[in-house]
């Protein structure tokens, strides 16, 4: 038996809530919300965040707390407004809250001291066009924690720092289609999950700039499931920006941190031609004094 | 904030090489006056580094200081702590506090009297990535915490030192688990939070040294954790200290500040990523301590440094040497 990796629901004309709890009972059904974990955090995307977005988090956290009543729960919410999330803990993100991590290309980067605790991470993100990443979804929405953290670090970093050491135990893209209604894409995996968004779109996810900066450092999933899904998946033409823009942006942001490496790594060759002077001065004298003494 | 007057008894490399220059980084206290029983010593220090006053008695000090740093050889800790203690002088005392626990005690009740505070200069704790480490282990992220291994020391010729005190037991009361082991076994306690109920202890002397040079260090504590510490004046050693617990481990060199390497298996972010190094801000681990010192006496709050933990590694000492059985 195939392990399902992804699950998609449309709105089918029925009622928002009436579709909001077929997705949480598909979704508990899978074995997706077993955490096995005293704390759960749901995360809201803040880029593109919608109604749907939010209502989508809630109804998946309230089926947490029926199932594990004494689990602690979380909303990450950074656009919420004041009352949205009552009855959930409400989690900030700020540099108090955080160590700093170094990647494996050297890279330190700002990361939540949270993520060195156990939790179950639900990341809800409303898919929505954007220039650098096409589509901008799940894949995003974890970057948005570490962009908080790290102003001005690239955003490829982001991405792929976000997805190798915070990835969501549950992804879930979602949108309103002009035709059909309200859309979910869920999975396990936030690359698939992502993926078969872009499949919706008539991308190849091989192609999304997002899937590519992560396939990069790994192996990403087989992209079977994201094709058998795409089947059943809403239309989703024209929700994608335009790869030209996109690859504009990332040579721009390519660009930029090979700036950066260059003016870093000339700073610190000036620094060392400074010593050499000095160094050279050190060394005859250390000299003239062995032959004094000889 | 009134500034702590403050002197310095002792003038050895620790306090050339550290200390004074910390001491005047520190904006809380002023140099009033160092001492050194080589007076010559004392004054070329003291031009040096701007103290307007050099002694060669530590009792040139009474009246005039606030407090002091003790930093002369350990078998003279106790007695100078005491008199000024008594005098109701503050007292910073370089590691190890003392060499037997009956000193220690002495001390603390000479502390009591005076109405002063003392507390021991265990730099390494102040070091951001053993200060980290502690963190982590009382976050819980690496469960409870189940074994610990240190090693800290290489060749003597290595050592920074005015003189050859360490080698002569009259004036160190022990060897290389007194000086350098003393900083591992003290991480160990803290890390630890509690005294160890089983102590064994293996050490072996060079020649042309009345203490011993090479010193392995077992420690049980009550429940489960268990911690192997080694120390040494002869080979070159790890200079790391390594806590597991039952769910992770992290390590940290002593001599690298701005690096944590952790293991959770719970973490969410090792799942899939596995072993990640903490990248922290370098402080200087003197400053740290001496900024503490004085912040801790202006304000009452605890010492970083408490009683019991002094205790507790004083006592392992006393174990390890004989002493109790004796």
């Amino acid at each position: 038996m195939t392990e399902t990796r992804l699950m998609v629901l449309e709105q089918d004309g029925q009622a928002r809530a009436t579709r909001l709890r077929d997705l949480v009972g598909r979704v508990a059904a899978l074995g997706w919300l077993e955490g096995g974990t005293s704390r759960a955090v749901v995360h809201v995307g803040s880029c593109g965040r919608s109604a749907l977005a939010v209502e989508t988090a809630r109804a998946l956290a309230a089926a947490l707390r029926v199932r594990a009543p004494g689990l602690r729960i979380d909303a990450l919410d950074a656009a919420a407004s004041g009352s949205e999330w009552n009855g959930l803990g409400r989690l900030s993100i700020d540099r108090a809250g955080a160590v700093v991590v170094r990647g494996p290309r050297g890279v330190a980067l700002h990361v939540p001291k949270l993520w060195f605790e156990p939790f179950f991470l639900i990341t809800v993100a409303a898919v929505h066009p954007d220039r650098r990443w096409r589509i901008g979804g799940v894949l995003q929405a974890q970057a948005e924690i570490l962009g908080h953290l790290n102003p001005g670090a690239p955003t490829g970093l982001l991405l792929s720092e976000a997805h190798r050491l915070g990835a969501s135990d549950l992804a879930v893209a979602c949108g309103t289609h002009a035709g059909t209604g309200d859309w979910w894409v869920a999975s396990p995996s936030d690359v698939l999950a992502e993926g078969a968004v872009a499949r919706a779109a008539g991308i190849d996810p091989r192609d999304l700039p997002g899937v590519r900066t992560i396939a990069r450092h790994e192996l990403v999933a087989s992209w079977e499931a994201v094709q058998g899904a795409s089947d059943v998946a809403p239309d989703l033409r024209g929700v994608a920006a335009g790869s030209f823009g996109a690859t504009v942006l990332a040579a721009r942001e390519q660009g930029i941190a090979v700036g950066r490496r260059t003016i870093e790594d000339v700073g610190l060759v000036a620094r060392n031609l400074r010593k050499v002077p000095q160094a050279l001065r050190r060394r005859l004298s250390a000299r003239a004094g062995k032959r004094k003494s000889a | 904030m009134t500034p702590l007057r403050f002197g310095i008894v002792g003038c050895g490399a620790i306090v050339t090489l550290h200390q004074l220059p910390a001491l005047r980084r520190c904006p809380s206290l002023q140099l009033v006056g160092l001492v050194d029983r080589d007076h010559e010593w004392a004054a070329k220090v003291a031009r040096r580094f701007g103290v307007p006053a050099a002694h060669d008695d530590y009792r040139q000090l009474i009246g005039k200081v606030d407090a002091v740093l003790i930093a002369t050889p350990n078998t003279t800790h106790a007695a100078i702590a005491c008199d000024l203690l008594g005098q109701g002088i503050h007292v910073l005392c370089e590691k190890p506090l003392a060499t037997t626990g009956e000193e220690v005690e002495r001390m603390l009740a000479a502390a009591a009297r005076g109405d002063a505070r003392l507390m021991t200069g265990q730099c390494l704790r102040f070091s951001p990535q053993l200060e980290m480490l502690k963190t982590v282990v009382d976050a819980g992220w690496l469960g409870p915490v189940e074994r610990v291994s240190a090693s800290i020391g290489g060749p003597y010729e290595g050592v920074a030192c005015r003189t050859d005190f360490r080698r002569q037991r009259a004036l160190s009361g022990g060897g290389v688990l007194m000086d350098l082991g003393v900083h591992v076994l003290d991480l160990a306690v803290w890390i630890a939070g509690r005294a160890p109920a089983h102590v064994e202890y293996a050490g072996s002397f060079a020649s042309g040294w009345e203490v011993e040079t090479d010193a392995e260090v077992g420690l049980r504590f009550p429940g489960d954790g268990q911690a192997l510490l080694q120390a040494s004046f002869s080979t070159p050693l790890g200079n790391s200290f390594t806590v597991r617990g039952s769910r992770g481990w992290a390590r940290a060199s002593l001599y690298v500040p701005t690096e944590l390497t952790v293991f959770a298996e719970e973490a969410r972010i090792c799942r899939r990523a596995g072993m990640q190094t903490l990248h922290l801000v370098d402080r200087n681990m003197y400053d740290a301590q001496i900024a503490h010192f004085c912040r801790a006496v202006a304000t009452g709050e605890p010492f970083r440094v408490r009683d019991a933990e002094v205790r507790a590694t004083i006592g392992v000492i006393d174990s390890c040497y004989g002493r109790l059985a004796a």
